[in-house]
């Protein structure tokens, strides 16, 4: 057996495997790192930009598994040992003297083989400013608000569809269920029943316009939900953003976390309270019954407390 | 990667090796390969310096043809017999006998016409006398010798040309209730000119398919044909030596068989054969009525290996297979009917195939 052979090429095959690992672990940086910066851009979570990276990483470990012939990648970098080397591995059991020879002449030639050879260092170097460059937009982007630069993210993608709607005819913001502040809340006209306690723009949580009305963002979901608490939900007060949670066994209470300054916890202040002849008599008739019905609940909830 | 190999090497010969600067020498080490020959390891090592040597010999008698000498040497090396086809006068029958000359074998030729008998090829009994008594001896045909130049094969009967074929096949001679082997090395160098076909025999499929090669001898070019003139009008006729013996060929032919093959090179040569067959759509399909037989991938393998050995090479390249090709392939390839009608060649159909493999 051509041990001389099958050796050398089970040390290329390791450097082969470790250069594949470095590769598929940069890959897969670069596309996390693109995800993330697109899902912030969206407002969501760069966390979730774990996921293509992770089916990235699998399908390029796989792909690599099937396509990394050893005896070809040191063929396309020596063409001298092209057929040699093939000879000489397929004939590994073969023991006579042009068999010997040929193996002699193969390890000889392999000795000239350099590591460095099978890293692709132009792929590598681009690969690597792609990341830093990329790890940079990410960091900068956490660090500054995009909407501070007066950056409208929506408002582009609103456009957009816009021009598309104007051009096709086909009503994408509809039909795809985007929808938009002024929308939302001609949607929960239809959808919101009697019974429901919260529609799409209606919640009991105060949202990012502050006041006695529920804003966008606040309350819970689209559907109708009988829990009125919901998950903690980011919000404004007086420009300043802060954390709120509410805890569905505290009854009332809630717990609102400054972003910058300490923690503050306590029970609803008296003068929160509202009353629904203070509500600005902008919304639609329909909703007044609705409304009506959700501050009664909340002053029962507060009087019960007392 | 410069980690040490632990290699069995014996002692060292001088091996010839040639550069851009002309020939220098080069210490190489003898492999020690216990079961291996001596003798086989020795041809080895001088292979190159074998064929270059022979081509050299031949250079003095034959000028020119290398190609067609390589081929020839390609059918011996690989105990076969080729078959030599041209126009009368490019010198065939002399490539032949110098061929013979140089390597010391005994050479023996039959001028093959349509009364020629199965008998003046095998040998017949003849009634001899010995000590007051009249026994029968056989007498040994022309086919009793290394190389057999059977001149304008295709104008003997089928049934004379049938004679050689047991001898081509088997290396032996059935005459009556006995069967007489052959020397060896046996061969058989055939050939045909392609025009005079009134009054000729077309060698049967089954006989040419006996034949490794058909190798095309061509018209020489005007600085070949100039040498030949120079050669062949001065005072002396030129004259070769002996390069190798009986034992030194059959060395080169056990090692032709010892050249390593890669399954991707085989595999190549596999596909060009069945691309041959007429079978599925394709080339084959649209020029041919048979294609090649198994025997001919095994004609090609072995012709590949003769070729690389004889350049000096310890492995079989897709060069060989290309090269190789065609003298392996087109004698046996069957051209249909439009193909003929548009005078398209067997040569043709093998470089289309070629192509697509």
């Amino acid at each position: 057996m051509n041990d001389p052979i099958v050796s050398r090429l089970n040390e290329v095959k390791k450097l082969s495997w470790k250069i594949h690992a470095f590769c598929v672990i940069l890959n897969t940086i670069i596309v996390f790192l693109a995800f993330a910066i697109i899902l912030r851009f969206l407002g969501i979570p760069a966390i979730i930009a774990l996921c293509p990276a992770i089916i990235y990483l699998m399908i390029d470990v796989i792909y690599r598994i099937h396509r990394t012939n050893v005896i070809r990648s040191i063929v396309i970098r020596y063409p001298s040992l092209n057929e040699r080397l093939q000879t000489a591995y397929d004939n590994r059991n073969v023991r006579n003297i042009i068999v010997e020879s040929l193996v002699k002449d193969v390890s000889r030639r392999m000795d000239r083989i350099w590591y460095s050879s099978f890293l692709d260092t132009k792929e590598v170097i681009s690969r690597t400013i792609l990341t830093v460059i990329l790890v940079f937009i990410f960091l900068s982007i956490n660090f500054i608000n995009i909407e501070d630069l007066g950056f409208n993210f929506h408002g582009l993608i609103r456009d957009f569809l816009d021009q598309i709607e104007n051009l096709t005819g086909f009503d994408i913001v509809r039909d795809n269920g985007f929808q938009w502040e002024e929308e939302e809340k001609f949607e929960s006209k239809n959808r919101v029943d009697e019974d429901t306690l919260g529609g799409k723009s209606g919640g009991e949580l105060p949202g990012i316009n502050e006041g006695p009305i529920p804003g966008f963002g606040g309350g819970v979901g689209e559907e109708s939900n009988p829990d009125i608490y919901g998950e903690a939900s980011s919000a404004k007060i007086a420009g300043k953003e802060i954390d709120m949670e509410v805890h569905p066994e505290y009854g009332g209470e809630i717990e609102i976390k400054d972003v910058e300054e300490e923690e503050i916890r306590g029970k609803f202040s008296r003068n929160l309270k509202g009353k629904s002849s203070e509500i600005p008599e902008q919304d639609p008739v329909w909703a007044r019954e609705l409304i009506r019905k959700y501050f009664q609940s909340l002053q029962n909830i507060l009087e019960e407390e007392e | 990667m410069k980690k040490g190999f632990q290699s069995k090497i014996g002692g060292s010969i001088w091996k010839m090796k040639e550069t851009n600067e002309g020939r220098e020498k080069e210490q190489i080490s003898l492999i020690d390969i216990p079961n291996e020959r001596e003798d086989i390891k020795r041809v080895y090592h001088k292979m190159k310096d074998i064929y270059n040597d022979i081509l050299y010999e031949m250079k003095r008698v034959i000028a020119g043809q290398e190609k067609v000498i390589e081929q020839i040497l390609v059918a011996i090396f690989t105990r076969n017999h080729a078959l030599l086809e041209g126009f009368p006068g490019l010198g065939k029958t002399l490539m032949i006998s110098t061929l013979s000359e140089i390597m010391d074998l005994d050479f023996k030729r039959i001028q093959c016409t349509p009364d020629l008998m199965p008998s003046d090829i095998t040998g017949t009994y003849v009634v001899e006398e010995r000590d007051g008594r009249k026994i029968f001896k056989f007498e040994k045909g022309p086919v009793f010798t290394n190389i057999l130049l059977a001149d304008e094969i295709n104008r003997a009967t089928p049934k004379t040309q049938s004679a050689l074929l047991e001898a081509m096949q088997e290396r032996q001679v059935s005459v009556g209730t006995s069967t007489y082997p052959l020397d060896k090395p046996f061969f058989v160098l055939a050939t045909q000119n392609p025009i005079e076909m009134e009054g000729t025999y077309p060698l049967p499929e089954a006989q040419t398919d006996r034949f490794l090669l058909k190798i095309l001898v061509d018209y020489p070019s005007m600085e070949e044909e100039d040498r030949i003139v120079d050669l062949y009008t001065g005072e002396t006729v030129p004259k070769t030596r002996k390069i190798i013996g009986k034992e030194k060929l059959l060395a080169i032919q056990e090692l032709t068989r010892k050249i390593p093959i890669a399954n991707e090179v085989k595999e190549y040569a596999l596909n060009i054969v069945t691309k041959t067959r007429p079978i599925t759509d394709g080339t084959a399909k649209k020029y041919l009525d048979y294609g090649a037989s198994p025997r001919a991938t095994i004609g090609l393998v072995l012709a590949a290996k003769a070729r690389a050995l004889i350049n000096g090479r310890n492995y079989v390249s897709k060069e060989d297979i290309r090269e190789m090709a065609y003298p392996v392939l087109r004698h046996r390839l069957i051209l249909n009917f439009e193909s003929e009608r548009k005078g398209i060649t067997t040569d043709d159909v093998i470089g289309e195939i070629l192509k697509e493999v």
